[in-house]
């Protein structure tokens, strides 16, 4: 057991690195407890410095930079190809508008052909429409012309001859196959174009 | 074949090029400095965390979110202690975490890990001792850990230390020199073990 005394200097000596100064040192030369206790803390921060060399100087990976510039490479790699801005939305806005065009497009066909067919079938060519068997829900069929023939034939109170309802066809055009599908857009944009609101 | 670029909204081509041409500026900076500063982020972290693989980890980490963030830093000679703060944190952080407590415990507990040393190396090197050394600095307030560890790392002077974490000389020494008596205290129980060995 150290001096109680000198015990306190003793530590901070050791942890200081110091070599013992004055009262300590004569101290030391004369007390063989206390300088084995100085020997003993000097040992002790011995080890401790040593302990944190090894923790503080860890060999590094040799993984750590490769992967790290891996993953800056990853970090850093926006390089796709593409064009600028405007071009890229006009583009999708073409892209879009045609597949809408060419979807109506299909439809139209689909659905007045099997009409046009009907219609020709039960609608004798040629109907005499009066007053009292005129017809409301023939009306929107017939051609502006003829309702205004139909009226004033009606307020002279006169037999109408009406148009063939059924005869509304659409007009067909033959095209190349390879340009069907732009012929058919263009089709649609000036129907749409001339369309009533 | 043209080559192209990726535009973000509202960014022209040139914007683009000069952004790219600043991303290539700024990365060949920070691997000039990954070098010297990968080991520093990575023994930081080991020295928290006590596990190679924690390590490894967190200083990748670090070493990533100290490159996203390089243009942000002022004064990029300050990038040493900033990583280090970085480096520090991210390792607390995981420290916490627990996640991987039981597999670092295990690990550390290897004789592997230790390199070979001589006379108080050897002592201290031995894992008993170091296992106590290494809980003790744990227990070690935060600011009285980072400065231990960065003293024991080879090639760094007080004014280094110092200059890293923005503090004077002497508040450096006076800091290492309580953490020192700390981890004394910590470990004098286990003196014995020095002596036996």
């Amino acid at each position: 057991m150290p001096c109680k005394t000198y015990k306190n200097a003793l530590i901070e000596t050791a942890a200081s690195g110091a070599e013992p100064q004055g009262d300590l040192r004569a101290h030391l030369a004369g007390c063989a407890d206390c300088r084995a206790a100085f020997e003993q803390e000097r040992s002790l921060f011995a080890s401790i410095d040593a302990g944190l060399h090894v923790t503080a100087n860890a060999e590094v990976p040799a993984s750590l930079l490769p992967r790290l510039r891996a993953r800056l490479g990853e970090e850093s790699a926006p390089r796709r190809i593409w064009a600028s801005n405007w071009l890229v939305l006009a583009s999708a806005a073409v892209m879009v508008v045609a597949i809408f065009a060419a979807r109506a497009v299909w439809r139209t066909n689909v659905i007045q052909q099997p009409v046009v067919k009907e219609v020709k079938a039960t609608v004798p060519p040629h109907v005499t429409v009066t007053p009292q068997n005129h017809d409301p829900a023939v009306e929107p069929l017939v051609k502006k012309d003829d309702v205004s023939k139909h009226r004033l034939a009606i307020a002279n109170n006169q037999p109408v001859h009406e148009t063939p309802v059924g005869r509304k066809t659409m007009p067909e055009v033959l095209v190349p196959h390879d340009s069907g599908v732009f012929t058919s857009i263009l089709c649609f944009w000036l129907r749409s174009l001339t369309r009533p609101f | 074949m043209q080559e192209l670029v990726l535009v973000q909204p509202g960014r022209t081509v040139g914007d683009e090029l000069a952004h790219e041409a600043a991303l290539a500026d700024t990365r060949r900076e920070f691997e000039e400095r990954l070098a010297e500063c990968g080991p520093l982020a990575y023994r930081v972290a080991r020295g928290v965390l006590r596990n190679t693989a924690d390590a490894e980890d967190v200083a990748q980490e670090a070493l990533l979110r100290a490159y996203r963030r390089f243009d942000r830093l002022r004064d990029h000679n300050r990038f040493r202690a900033w990583l280090v703060r970085i480096a520090f944190r991210l390792a607390l952080d995981r420290l916490r975490s627990g996640k991987r407590r039981e597999l670092r415990d295990t690990l550390w507990s290897q004789p592997e890990h230790h390199p070979p040393a001589a006379n108080a190396e050897d002592v201290a090197a031995s894992n008993e001792f170091q296992a106590h050394l290494d809980r003790a600095l744990a227990e070690l307030p935060e600011k009285l850990r980072l400065i231990l560890l960065l003293a024991a790392m080879e090639g760094h002077t007080i004014d280094e230390i110092a200059a890293t974490l923005g503090i004077s000389t002497g508040t450096v020494k006076s800091r290492i020199f309580y953490a020192r008596r700390q981890l004394a205290e910590k470990l004098r129980c286990h003196a014995k073990l020095i002596k036996t060995r």
